[in-house]
């Protein structure tokens, strides 16, 4: 049985709808309800929803065997996986956006509202600028209009919650799309699979 | 008497009788080290802090977070070679969550050997140690002499090789092309990258792909230290536990020529880890070779332990009956089972097979 973390919500909606259209469908993930594991016993495979930010710790720790996650937690995490597929599906970029009009102060530290500490450090360290952290775990955009921070480091994807607040992409720091992740381990005894899926997936994009 | 030891306690002790019939000594480690070393050689041990401490002199210490840096450290420059095993306990920090842990580690390390035998024993030795543990089990090859040579021929410059290969690590082939538009690689190379990817499975028909990936005089070496090695262990009838996969590759600061890991069903991550470490070696300003692994015992812990379903096999309830009365019980009743507890009243929370109060048996 393979075990398959989805993220919860509207990508892993898409990600099922991708793996079912490869013949690894799961009747019972249709019905509307509030299971968290869905079995298919005739393909073979166990789908498990979880939280998005999750879907890697569940991987790597082997609890699930394979998963889909954004590339964006992956860069924060980087968790000992393998990364086998880009699915070129939920793309977004991870980019800095300031208030429309904003001056960078560079005699000070740049304060920096982010839900990817891990990222934002790395990037900034590369920029030889000091940053000061603030981490925030959802609507990022308020911390530069409340003077919480100068600007914000997160996930841009269509732009429109950052136009609707003001708000405008300073820097494009790197891009983001759902992968298809494996642990190390299993991908040893459930290659087989692991690898038609890899296939039949990769054929459809 | 072993019978009644959990497997995860048998372990050492077959591993132990392992590498002694093949005349390995055990090496027995100081904990204690001062600092200096460490911090010299901080990237061998990769992921993990060290956790330091001020001795009485000022000086300051480490606990010790490896023991293959302290035996390169400890052995002669001599002409002979060192056959060592050890099974110790080392401490780190970890960043994740900032605790201390302390990891059990058992290993074996084989210096100044003859290269073409040396890795094939101490290969050998892996793979007779996953084979205790269970006989489901794979051991993944890579060598770093190919990826290194590799590397060179697609030009990419010492400064953008740990990104290159922490791509190989991930068998991430779209970040591959990514890497190659970014840093302008030939068509020829990235496809050759691409290819040593794409390698898994089956020895020696992986052999064959690699044989034909193999350009240069340093590629085609280190492909036929690899037919050698195979035709070694086919000698042993081992050769179907092999598999030829980059994704094991190892920091190539201290890592050249063959690296290996072993995984199990059911366990996360890499059980063994190895290699070989001339490298090292020459960090330490040793001139002979080294190759040599180690067992993370404590990855095992779930994958070993059959929980049992109750916590002793016949509980005697003994009431108000004088002592010695309890003592001639358990005494004949103990041969009847494989585990007897005595209690005065019935305790809670303890699971028996079977309860008996000691009148029944008086």
């Amino acid at each position: 049985m393979l075990n398959v973390a989805l993220p919860k919500g509207r990508l892993g909606d898409k990600v099922y709808s991708l793996f079912a259209s490869i013949g690894y469908e799961c009747p019972s993930m249709n019905e509307d309800n509030r299971k968290l594991v869905f079995e298919s016993t005739e393909k073979n495979v166990r789908y498990l929803l979880v939280k998005p930010s999750d879907v890697a710790i569940y991987v790597e720790r082997g609890a699930a065997d394979i998963g889909v996650v954004g590339k964006d937690t992956l860069l924060e995490t980087t968790p000992d996986v393998y990364e086998l597929l880009d699915l070129k599906l939920g793309k977004c970029s991870l980019a800095v956006a300031a208030r429309n009009g904003w001056i960078d102060d560079v005699s000070a530290p740049l304060r920096v509202a982010t839900k990817y500490p891990n990222v934002a450090q790395t990037y900034f360290a590369t920029q030889n600028r000091q940053i000061e952290i603030i981490k925030l775990n959802g609507s990022i955009e308020l911390a530069p209009i409340l003077g919480l921070s100068d600007v914000i480091f997160d996930i841009v994807e269509t732009g429109t919650t950052l136009r609707e607040n003001n708000l405008s992409v300073y820097t494009t720091v790197a891009q983001s799309s759902a992968r298809l992740i494996a642990n190390k381990s299993s991908y040893q005894f459930k290659a087989g699979i692991i690898d038609d899926i890899c296939r039949r997936i990769e054929e459809r994009l | 008497m072993l019978n009644i030891l959990p497997l995860r306690e048998q372990l050492p002790l077959k591993l132990r009788a392992i590498y002694e019939l093949y005349g390995y000594k055990k090496y027995r480690m100081d904990k204690f080290e001062p600092y200096d070393m460490y911090r010299e050689n901080k990237s061998f041990l990769k992921y993990d802090g060290i956790i330091t401490f001020t001795n009485p002199n000022g000086r300051l210490m480490a606990l010790k977070p490896d023991v293959t840096m302290s035996i390169v450290k400890n052995t002669a420059d001599s002409a002979e070679s060192t056959k060592l095993y050890y099974n110790e306990n080392v401490f780190r920090l970890q960043h994740s969550n900032g605790e201390y842990s302390e990891i059990n580690q058992l290993g074996l390390e084989f210096i100044g050997g003859e290269s073409g035998y040396s890795q094939a024993e101490v290969v050998i030795l892996a793979l007779r140690s996953l084979e205790a543990i269970n006989n489901n089990f794979v051991l993944n090859i890579a060598h770093m002499g190919f990826i290194a040579s590799l590397l060179d021929y697609a030009g990419i410059t010492n400064g953008n090789r740990e990104e290159c290969l922490a791509l190989i690590k991930q068998k991430n082939t779209h970040g591959l092309c990514e890497y190659a538009c970014k840093y302008a690689l030939d068509n020829r190379s990235t496809e050759a990258l691409r290819a040593v990817i794409g390698i898994s499975g089956n020895f020696k028909n992986a052999l064959e792909k690699l044989s034909g990936l193999a350009v240069n005089n340093s590629m085609k070496e280190a492909v036929d230290e690899l037919s050698d090695l195979l035709r070694a262990v086919t000698e042993v009838g081992m050769e179907k536990k092999l598999q030829l996969d980059f994704s094991v590759i190892n920091d190539p600061d201290y890592y050249n020529g063959i690296v290996f890991q072993g995984y199990i069903p059911k366990t996360p991550r890499a059980v063994l880890s190895g290699g070989r470490y001339d490298n090292l070696m020459r960090r330490f300003g040793k001139a002979k070779n080294a190759i040599g692994f180690a067992l993370y015992l404590g990855e095992l812990d779930r994958a070993l332990n059959t929980t049992e379903e109750f916590d002793t096999d016949l509980l005697l309830i003994y009431g108000d009956a004088p002592s010695w009365q309890v003592v001639k019980a358990v005494e004949t009743l103990k041969a009847s089972c494989d585990s007897i507890r005595a209690e005065k009243n019935i305790p809670v929370g303890i699971k028996a097979k079977k309860t008996i109060y000691i009148a029944e048996v008086i």
